[in-house]
């Protein structure tokens, strides 16, 4: 029998306190601080300032059962609050954003041959840097990462059936993104058939 | 399905979203159709890669630099509330003591505290034990009402283990859960060389599922 892991040391300092508190969680939060912000030194400043924010909270945040997602979710909202509002203005992000269908992939196309993983691991970064800041952060947060739709929801206060939708989407641009970057796709159709 | 209906569902297939029919037909189509199995193949290997994208590791001291950060710009005292309450009532006789809490931020104060839970809700029961030195090896028993369980351990109403107690406080946290309406007592027992400290918690469900927790008594020997 071992339940000695709901033991630890309480030690009076709350800085002590905090520090346990978050320290388990401090490399999923650098993670997702990276995820958003694509620099290694924003990520940190991200982090940094969340912990700032959350000290106060101490005992708030020692009533919670689960801390990593509220802190996740404190990280993203500050991510959105100033980071992101100082590179540009939040993008009006709409379920019918016409740009987005328009790049939907053309079913007219033919797969190309099975990618090995190496050129789809390449092809992927560019691609990533395709998609526009909103879809790239949910593919990140979603595929990358592995929060789950409800997390994703209660981070972003975005019903999971608009969040589902749109992470489809995102995919689909990835796809025909990679899609065109394969030179030899047709050509590769055509000899197949060819040979058949 | 077409090929259309198979690129326009190929997330959902993959994310297990299709309901039972949508699969079967997603299937159907998928078995006669070497592209879209092309399609799927490539799509899961996108998925699997776009997993595999690391991220490189944070400046060196990072964790330090953080933490040293906080500490400075946050450099009063905090008033922590937790430890008030029962425990400066109950503290002053005893060179280990305990007290209990709740995860509740509400003032604590000499009473009983009342905590609504609802049947089969984890509600997490706090004990605190301050040692005026650490303990190695201290061996702790907990003893629960029968219509009570650990979280996690849903055959046990007797927990039995040791533990490292550091200086100062120590926190047990508890979560129980009420398997059904009853009452009776959660006993805490602290044994170390032969030293033993007790604490009695009485505990009942009401009759609109609220758990009463009552501080109810406490031994030293």
């Amino acid at each position: 029998m071992n339940i000695a892991r709901h033991i630890w040391p309480f030690n009076k300092d709350p800085h002590v306190q905090f520090e346990a508190l978050v320290k388990p969680h401090l490399n999923k939060l650098y993670k997702l601080a990276y995820r958003l912000t694509n620099q290694r030194d924003d990520a940190e400043d991200l982090v940094q300032e969340v912990l700032l924010t959350v000290y106060p909270r101490l005992e708030e945040m020692q009533t919670l059962e689960k801390p990593g997602p509220w802190l996740s979710k404190i990280l993203y909202r500050k991510f959105v609050d100033q980071y992101r509002k100082q590179k540009r203005s939040l993008i009006d992000y709409t379920d019918d954003d016409q740009s987005i269908h328009d790049s939907q992939i053309d079913t007219s196309l033919q797969p190309a041959e099975n990618l090995d993983n190496a050129q789809t691991r390449s092809m992927l970064g560019l691609a990533l840097e395709k998609l526009n800041e909103d879809q790239r952060t949910l593919i990140m947060l979603h595929d990358v990462e592995g929060y789950t739709l409800q997390e994703i929801s209660d981070m972003q206060d975005t019903p999971i059936g608009t969040l589902k939708s749109r992470i489809n989407r995102a995919r689909t641009k990835l796809r025909e993104t990679i899609h065109k970057m394969e030179p030899n796709a047709q050509l590769q159709r055509v000899d197949k058939v060819e040979g058949e | 399905m077409n090929c259309t209906d198979i690129t326009n569902n190929i997330d959902d297939y993959i994310d297990g979203q299709l309901d039972h029919a949508d699969t079967l037909a997603f299937e159907a189509h998928l078995s006669n159709c070497s592209d879209c199995q092309d399609r799927l193949e490539n799509s899961q290997r996108m998925l699997s890669e776009l997993k595999m994208i690391d991220v490189p590791a944070a400046s060196k001291n990072f964790e330090q630099r953080v933490f040293a950060e906080v500490r400075r710009q946050h450099s009063h005292k905090t008033q922590y509330k937790f430890a008030a309450g029962f425990s400066t009532a109950i503290a002053a006789s005893f060179a280990l003591w305990f007290t209990a809490s709740t995860f509740f931020t509400e003032p604590l104060v000499e009473e009983p505290l009342m905590v609504s839970i609802s049947l089969h809700e984890v509600r997490t029961v706090r004990l605190m034990i301050d040692a005026d030195m650490a303990i190695n090896q201290a061996q702790l028993n907990i003893s629960l009402p029968a219509n009570l369980r650990i979280d996690g351990y849903p055959e046990n109403t007797e927990l039995s283990w040791q533990t490292d107690l550091s200086e100062g406080q120590n926190i047990l946290s508890l979560p129980l859960i009420a398997l059904e309406h009853g009452q009776g007592e959660l006993v805490a027992k602290l044994n170390y060389g032969s030293k033993t400290k007790e604490f009695r918690l009485s505990l009942k469900t009401s009759a609109d599922g609220a758990l009463q927790y009552q501080l109810h008594e406490m031994k030293s020997a």
